[in-house]
């Protein structure tokens, strides 16, 4: 059912794409895995500067991806570009028939009888996102770190690994709501 | 004097991964391999979702089968659990393994309890 809702993708407006935007984003969520796992291995060779030229990459990733969510809750808020189905809705027990009804709140949505799916998605990408967004903090200050030669004093990249580990797990968490939100 | 000249005898394991060029390259070889395969992972899912018309319950177990692949990958190589040794890793990987399958199959079973709720509800009002 979800593989219906998000069919749309910024500047191809109109077109049925099923999958597309979402299937963007998990790349861009890997690529950034992988330029922090490249981060790591760069630390591990004690190379300053291409430990700063990865983690910059992947704070740009993390920006991109939290970007992608912002604009995909406001199409599925507010109901434009996007393939809806209900336009009737249960509430307090009474039939409420809308033709004006779009998009999706905590109580009520356009897109499945099932109500709870607007409080699945919101509150399970809600919290994803916030985890990328302070992801994306961590690695900001690793890379002032980094610049400023604070690990280099150490004489270890331990530091990195450990930011690492944060989005990595983060990227963990992704590939399920991915599967369990979108494909399924 | 810092702990570890006091302690000459004492590993240093925040040093003990630091490698040389020629090891790093090996590494990094592998780690652009995982990620060519997690790629080719994730657009064989895409394809799936948006082009086949499965059966709604063998799209279910392939995606949940992918899913815990593209997890394991992560926690293999991106997260160094390979590196450790022979027990730590089955220790760690085997349990949340059963645990995630455990834990998707229960949600694909129980699921459509809210459903059923509400399928339930709307016929006692309609009946009313």
């Amino acid at each position: 059912m979800p593989n219906n809702v998000f069919t749309h993708f910024p500047f191809l407006e109109g077109k049925n794409l099923p999958l597309a935007y979402v299937g963007f984003m998990t790349f861009d969520l890997i690529m950034s895995s992988v330029t922090m796992v490249l981060a790591v291995e760069a630390g591990h060779r004690l190379n300053r500067k291409q430990v700063a030229i990865w983690l910059f990459l992947t704070i740009i990733g993390g920006f991109i991806f939290v970007g992608s969510q912002c604009w995909e809750w406001y199409h599925f808020i507010t109901g434009e570009e996007t393939h809806q189905v209900y336009r009737d809705y249960w509430m307090n027990g009474k039939h409420i028939i809308d033709p004006h009804f779009q998009g999706a709140n905590l109580i009520v949505n356009a897109y499945t009888q099932l109500p709870t799916f607007g409080d699945f998605f919101f509150c399970i990408t809600g919290f994803h996102g916030f985890h990328v967004f302070s992801g994306v903090i961590i690695n900001i200050i690793m890379l002032i770190m980094v610049l400023n030669g604070v690990m280099d004093k150490r004489g270890h990249y331990e530091m990195i690994e450990k930011a690492g580990l944060y989005w990595h797990f983060v990227d963990l968490v992704w590939v399920f709501v991915f599967t369990f939100f979108y494909l399924l | 004097m810092n702990f570890f000249e006091e302690y000459p005898g004492y590993p240093n394991y925040e040093k003990a991964a630091i490698h040389d060029e020629a090891h790093g390259k090996v590494v990094r070889k592998k780690l652009w391999m995982v990620f060519w395969i997690m790629l080719t992972i994730t657009i064989v899912e895409l394809i799936i979702g948006s082009q086949f018309n499965f059966s709604e319950v063998n799209k279910i177990y392939t995606f949940i089968f992918l899913t815990v692949v593209k997890a394991f990958f992560i926690v293999w190589v991106f997260m160094h659990l390979g590196d450790e040794k022979r027990a730590m890793k089955y220790a760690i990987i085997a349990p949340y393994t059963l645990f995630i399958f455990y834990l998707a199959f229960m949600c694909i079973t129980e699921g459509v309890y809210s459903k059923v709720i509400r399928d339930a509800l709307v016929t006692v009002v309609l009946h009313q």
